[in-house]
C-alpha cells in the first residue's frame, strides 16, 4: 500500500513536472521581442535598402533617398555600404548619429555631387540634443568619427559612379551589369566604430559590428518608371520601409560571438568561418507572393524590385559574372480568374532550356511585362499575384550552424533546411531575398504609384521549397509548412484530420 | 536516486526546449505573411464623388482551397456597420473599391463574389474547414440602397439608424466616409459582426492564408483640399493566428497574453480569436514645410472598448498617453506640460479610433518651432487602458481570463485601468511637390515593442523616468559578454515580455 502511495505520488510529481514543462515550452518565445525569424518593421541592427537608382547625369532627377534613425538616447554609428547589382561591394561610408538623431541621404548627393549628408557629413562633432546621452559604451570611440567625410575624392566616385553603371570597378570589369543609371543596393549596420572595412570582409564581424536593434529606417525613390521604358512626361515618387533585420539575441560588444538559435545569418557568406553565424543577424527568406497590375485603359504596370543573397562569396573579380546569371526556380503568375500562367518548359533545368531559363542578379527592378523573366499574361485580366520561389539552387560557401553539444558547430553540407529534392541542390539551405512591388497608373495627366513590400510565405529560417504542382512537382503553391495547419486537439470543420498535413514548425537545421 | 538522473534529463531538456525556436507564426511580431486577419487602418472615400478620392484594398487567398473573407466596415469610432463575404477559390484575388460599395452600392461588380465562381486548375473545390452546407452563393454583389444610406450617414455624420436602432454619434463628422475595415478568414458567409460572442464560437477561422493591400487614390493632406490626384499603397496589417488552424471557433491555449479582437470574444474565452495584438508605441517620421511643401499625415488607428452605441459615443476621443517630436537635430519638442493629466488647461491630445491627421495640427501634435523640415515622433498611443480589456493567465494549465490589472500594467505605467496597454497602428503618408507634380508615398511606421510588450511609462521627455527607446529599454545584453567598453552595468534592457 505504501509503495503503491509513493508511486502514486512519483507518478502525480512526473505529471507536473511534464505539465510544468509543456507550459514553459509550447509557448517559449512566443511573447518576446526580438526573438523570431520573421521580418518585422521595428527596431534593427541592420537595415536593408534592396534597390536603388539614381540618374547620375542629373537629366531626370531619378534618385533615391533613405533615411536612418536612431531611436534611442545614446550616439550610434550606421556603416553604410553600396554594393553593385552583382553584389560588389564599392563605397562605404559612416553616419554618426547622436542620440535620437535622423539623417537624409540623397544617394544623388552621393553619386553626383560626391557628397555625404551635405554641407559636412556626419560627424561626432555634431551637438547632441537635450535628450540624448553623451556616449555610448558600445561605441570603442567617437574620435575616429571627427573626420566623418562630407566631400568624398572626386577620382573614388568617379570609380564607383563606373562600378554601379558599367560594371567597371578598376581592373575589374564584370563588378556589375550594364545601364544608364545606377544601380545597386545598401546595407547599413549598427557599428562601434567610424571603420572602413567592408562587410565582405571578416574582420568586420570579429572587430566593428555590434548588436543592439536601434536603428529603423525608410526610403524613397523620387522619378520611379516602370523598367524598361523612358521616363514620362510626369513625376512621381514612392516609398516603403527598409528591411529591418535584427540581431537574435540582441546586444554585446563590439564583435561579441554569443550563440543564437538562427541556423544562419543575413550575412553568412562573408562570416569567419568558423563562427558564420557570428553577426546574429536574421535571415531572409525566399519564397514570396506578390500582386501585380498590368495594363487596362488606366496604363498599369507593375515592377518587383528583387534583393537576392548571391553565390560567390569571395573579393575576386571574375566570380561577380556568376551573379549576372543567377538562377531562380519557380515563378508562376495567377490572374484576378485563378489562371495559371508557367514558363513554357518545366524550371529547374540545365543550362539549355532556351528562352524561359532566368536569371535575376542580386538587385533588380524588372516590369511584369517582361515576358523574358515571367510568365506573361496570356488573358484579358489587368491583375493577379506571382508566387516567386528566389532560391538561386543554393551553394556550398553558405552554411548552417547545428547545435552540437552546446557548442554551434557550423557546416556547408546538407541539412534539413535544403532536404532532397527541393529546389536546393547545392549547400545546406536556401538563398535569402527581398521582394517589394511598385505600382504605376495614370489618372487623367496625373502618373500614380505606390511601393510596398511582397509578402513572405515563410521565413529565413524555412527550409528549401519543392517545385510545385503548378511545375509538375508534389507539393501545391501556399504558405511554408503547408495547410492546414492543425493545433492539438480540434479537427477541421469538418470533423476530420486528414488534411492536416501542414506544420509552422521549422526544422533544426 | 533513480529519480534524480530523470529531473537532471528533465532539466537538460528544458533547457534544451526553452532555446529559442524560430518557427512560422509564433510571435507576437506583426510582419507581411499570410495571416487570418487583416486590418485596413484607414480608408477615405468622397462619396459626393466629387474628387475621385477612395481607398481601394485587394485581398488574396495564397492556398489553393477556397476561402471566405469576411469584411466589416467600421466607424471612426470602432461602431460595426456593415458586412460582406468575398468567396474566393483557391488563389483568388479580389479588389475592392470602397467606391463602389459606398458610392454605387455594389460589392465586387457586378455580380459579388460567389462561391459559384469557377475555380482555376490548380485550385482545389471545397475546403475541410468551411461549413457544409456553404451559404456563399447569393453573396451581394448589389446592396440595398437604403441600406447603403444608412452606411453612408453613419461613415460621414455619424448618425446611425438600423435595425431597430437609433445612434447619434457612432462616428465623428467628415465631408468624406471614414472608417477603418477589418477582413477575417471565416468559415461561412456569415451576416455576424466581429461584435458579436458568437461570431467566434461559430463563424472565425485560424488559417493563416491571407495576405492584402490597399492603395489611397487622391490622398491629401489632412484639412487641405487636394489640388492634384495621387496616390499611395502599402500592406494591410497582417494578423496572424497563433496558434494556427483547427476548425470554426475551436477553442485552443494560446501563448498570446491577449488577442486582436480581445474586447469582443466570449467572457469565458477572451483568446479565442487567437489574432496577435497590436503595439502600443511607435516611432513616425515626418516631413514638413520647405521649399518642397513638404506635408506628413499619420493615420491612426486606435482600439475601442466596446461596440454599443454608448461606447461608441464615448469614443469621440481617445487620449493618447504621450507624443514627442523630434527635429533633425535632436531638438524635442513636447506637450506645454506633462500629459495623462486630468484637466490639463491646454487642449488633451486626443485621437479616434481612427484618423488621419496632419503633423502640422498642433491640436494633436506638439509644434515644430525651428526651421527644420524633417524628423521623428515617438508615439505613446495608450489610451489608458478599459476594464473591458482582458489578458489571460495560465492558471494551473488552464487559461483564466482577468480585467484587473497584470503586469502587463505595471503600476506608473501609461495604463491607469485595466489590464494591458490599448492597441494600435500607424502608417504615414508623406507629400511633397516638383514642380507642379505632387508627390505622395505611405508606409508602416516603426513598432517599438510588440502586442505583447507591457504598457510603456512617461518617458524623460514628459517628466518620467524612463528614457525614450525600444519597449525594454536598452542595453540589451546576452548572457556572457561585456559591452563594448568592458562594463555590464548598463545592461538594463530586456527583450523578455513578463508573463501577463
Amino acid at each position: 500500500m505504501r509503495g503503491n502511495e509513493r508511486q502514486s505520488n512519483a507518478v502525480k510529481t512526473l505529471s507536473i513536472i511534464a505539465a510544468f514543462l509543456f507550459a514553459t515550452t509550447a509557448f517559449a518565445g512566443v511573447r518576446d521581442n526580438d526573438d523570431t525569424c520573421d521580418i518585422k518593421i521595428g527596431p534593427a541592427a541592420t537595415l536593408l535598402l534592396p534597390y536603388f537608382e539614381v540618374d547620375i547625369y542629373g537629366n531626370s532627377g531619378q534618385t533615391t533617398l533613405f533615411t536612418v534613425t536612431n531611436v534611442t538616447r545614446y550616439p550610434q554609428i550606421a556603416h553604410v555600404t553600396l554594393w553593385t547589382d552583382r553584389a560588389y561591394p564599392v563605397l562605404t561610408f559612416n553616419l554618426y548619429l547622436t542620440g535620437y538623431d535622423v539623417q537624409t541621404i540623397n544617394l544623388a548627393d552621393v553619386l553626383l555631387r560626391n557628397v555625404v549628408a551635405p554641407p559636412a557629413g556626419t560627424s561626432s562633432s555634431t551637438k547632441a540634443g537635450l535628450l540624448s546621452s553623451a556616449g555610448n559604451p558600445n561605441v570603442q570611440s567617437s574620435t575616429d568619427c571627427d573626420a566623418n567625410p562630407g566631400l568624398i575624392p572626386a577620382s573614388l566616385m568617379a570609380a564607383v559612379r563606373s562600378a554601379l553603371t558599367t560594371g567597371v570597378m578598376g581592373t575589374c570589369a564584370t563588378a556589375g551589369n550594364v545601364h544608364l543609371n545606377a544601380i545597386g543596393y545598401a546595407t547599413i549596420d549598427v557599428v562601434a566604430s567610424c571603420s572602413s572595412r567592408l562587410p565582405n570582409d571578416p574582420l568586420y564581424f570579429s572587430n566593428d559590428i555590434v548588436f543592439d536593434n536601434v536603428l529603423i529606417g525608410d526610403y524613397q525613390n523620387l522619378g520611379p518608371q516602370p523598367a524598361g521604358e523612358l521616363p514620362s512626361g510626369s513625376f512621381d515618387a514612392t516609398a516603403n520601409p527598409m528591411v529591418h533585420i535584427r540581431a537574435v539575441p540582441e546586444g554585446g560588444s563590439a564583435g561579441a560571438y554569443v550563440f543564437t538559435g538562427l541556423p544562419y545569418t543575413f550575412y553568412d557568406r562573408y562570416t569567419p568561418a568558423t563562427s558564420r553565424t557570428r553577426d546574429r543577424r536574421q535571415p531572409l527568406p525566399s519564397t514570396f507572393a506578390a500582386r501585380f497590375i498590368q495594363g487596362g485603359p488606366a496604363s498599369f504596370r507593375t515592377n518587383l524590385n528583387i534583393w537576392r543573397e548571391v553565390i560567390i562569396p569571395t573579393n575576386s573579380c571574375s566570380g561577380y559574372e556568376a551573379n549576372r546569371y543567377v538562377l531562380v526556380p519557380e515563378i508562376v503568375r495567377f490572374d484576378e480568374h485563378e489562371n495559371a500562367m508557367l514558363w513554357g518548359v518545366s524550371v529547374n533545368c540545365a543550362a539549355g532550356c532556351g528562352p524561359f531559363q532566368i536569371q535575376l542578379p542580386a538587385a533588380s527592378s524588372t516590369s511584369s511585362l517582361d515576358n523574358d523573366l515571367y510568365p506573361g499574361l496570356v488573358t484579358a485580366d489587368i491583375a493577379g499575384w506571382f508566387y516567386l520561389n528566389l532560391n538561386n539552387g543554393g551553394s556550398t560557401s553558405y552554411s548552417v550552424t547545428r547545435d552540437v553539444g552546446g557548442l554551434p558547430a557550423p557546416t556547408n553540407s546538407r541539412g534539413n533546411l535544403a532536404p532532397p529534392g527541393s529546389t536546393t541542390t547545392h549547400g545546406p539551405r536556401p538563398s535569402q531575398n527581398w521582394v517589394t512591388v511598385t505600382m504605376f497608373g495614370n489618372a487623367g495627366s496625373n502618373r500614380l504609384a505606390a511601393e510596398f513590400d511582397a509578402a513572405s510565405l515563410g521565413n529565413g529560417c524555412s527550409p528549401a521549397a519543392f517545385l510545385t504542382t503548378a511545375d509538375g512537382g508534389n507539393l501545391p503553391i501556399g504558405p511554408a509548412g503547408g495547410v492546414f495547419v492543425c493545433p492539438p486537439g480540434p479537427t477541421l470543420t469538418n470533423g476530420t484530420t486528414t488534411q492536416c498535413v501542414g506544420t509552422n514548425v521549422n526544422p533544426t537545421p | 536516486m533513480k529519480w534524480l538522473p530523470l529531473l537532471l534529463l528533465l532539466s537538460t531538456n528544458v533547457v534544451a526546449a526553452s532555446l529559442p525556436n524560430y518557427n512560422n507564426d509564433d510571435t507576437c511580431d506583426v510582419k507581411v505573411g499570410p495571416a487570418a486577419t487583416l486590418l485596413l487602418p484607414y480608408f477615405e472615400v468622397d462619396v459626393a464623388d466629387n474628387s475621385g478620392q477612395t481607398t481601394l484594398f485587394t485581398v488574396t487567398n495564397v492556398t489553393r482551397y477556397p476561402q471566405i473573407a469576411h469584411v466589416t466596415l467600421w466607424t471612426d469610432r470602432a461602431f460595426p456597420l456593415l458586412t460582406f463575404n468575398l468567396y474566393l477559390t483557391g488563389y483568388d484575388v479580389q479588389s475592392i473599391n470602397l467606391a463602389d460599395v459606398l458610392i454605387r452600392g455594389v460589392v465586387a461588380s457586378p455580380n459579388g463574389a460567389s462561391s459559384t465562381a469557377t475555380p482555376g486548375p490548380l485550385s482545389s473545390p471545397g475546403s475541410a474547414n468551411l461549413v457544409t452546407p456553404l451559404n456563399c452563393a447569393n453573396n451581394p454583389g448589389v446592396i440595398p440602397a437604403a441600406l447603403m444610406s444608412i452606411v453612408r450617414s453613419a461613415l460621414r455624420e455619424g448618425n446611425f439608424s438600423g435595425l431597430g436602432t437609433a445612434c447619434s454619434g457612432v462616428g465623428n463628422v467628415h465631408s468624406n466616409a471614414i472608417g477603418y475595415a477589418t477582413i477575417d478568414v471565416a468559415a461561412n458567409c456569415t451576416s455576424r459582426l466581429p461584435s458579436e460572442a458568437n461570431y467566434y464560437t461559430n463563424d472565425i477561422l485560424f488559417d493563416n492564408v491571407l495576405i492584402g493591400d490597399y492603395q489611397h487614390l487622391g490622398p491629401h493632406e489632412a484639412g487641405q483640399i487636394a489640388t492634384s490626384f495621387d496616390g499611395a499603397g502599402n500592406p494591410m496589417v497582417h494578423i496572424r493566428a497563433v496558434p494556427e488552424g483547427g476548425g470554426a471557433g475551436s477553442n485552443v491555449a494560446t501563448g498570446l497574453p491577449f488577442t486582436f479582437y480581445d474586447r469582443y470574444t466570449p467572457a469565458t474565452a477572451r483568446t479565442l480569436d487567437r489574432r496577435q495584438p497590436l503595439p502600443a508605441t511607435f516611432a513616425a517620421r515626418f516631413i514638413q514645410g520647405g521649399p518642397n511643401a513638404f506635408a506628413t499625415n499619420l493615420n491612426i488607428w486606435r482600439e475601442a472598448g466596446g461596440a454599443s452605441c454608448a461606447d461608441a459615443v464615448q469614443l469621440a476621443a481617445m487620449p493618447t498617453a504621450e507624443i514627442v517630436r523630434f527635429d533633425e537635430h535632436e531638438n524635442v519638442f513636447i506637450e506645454p506640460t506633462g500629459i495623462n493629466c486630468l484637466g490639463c488647461s491646454f487642449p488633451q491630445f486626443t485621437l479616434p479610433a481612427t484618423s488621419s491627421s496632419s503633423v502640422a495640427n498642433s491640436s494633436i501634435y506638439p509644434l515644430l518651432t525651428n526651421g527644420d523640415v524633417g524628423g521623428w515622433i515617438y508615439l505613446n498611443l495608450n489610451n489608458g487602458g478599459n476594464k473591458s480589456y482582458s489578458v489571460t493567465h495560465d492558471i494551473g494549465g488552464q487559461p483564466g481570463p482577468t480585467n484587473a490589472r497584470t503586469s502587463l500594467a505595471p503600476i506608473g505605467s501609461t495604463t491607469t485601468t485595466g489590464p494591458r496597454p490599448s492597441q494600435n497602428w500607424v502608417t504615414v503618408t508623406m507629400f511633397g511637390h516638383v514642380g507642379n507634380n505632387r508627390l505622395s508615398a505611405e508606409f508602416d511606421a516603426a513598432s517599438l515593442g510588440n502586442g505583447c510588450s507591457p504598457a510603456a511609462f512617461l518617458t524623460t521627455a514628459d517628466g518620467g523616468g524612463l528614457p525614450i527607446g525600444p519597449a525594454g529599454g536598452v542595453f540589451v545584453c546576452p548572457p556572457g559578454p561585456t559591452l563594448t567598453n568592458g562594463t555590464t552595468a548598463q545592461c538594463v534592457g530586456t527583450n523578455v515580455n513578463p508573463t501577463p
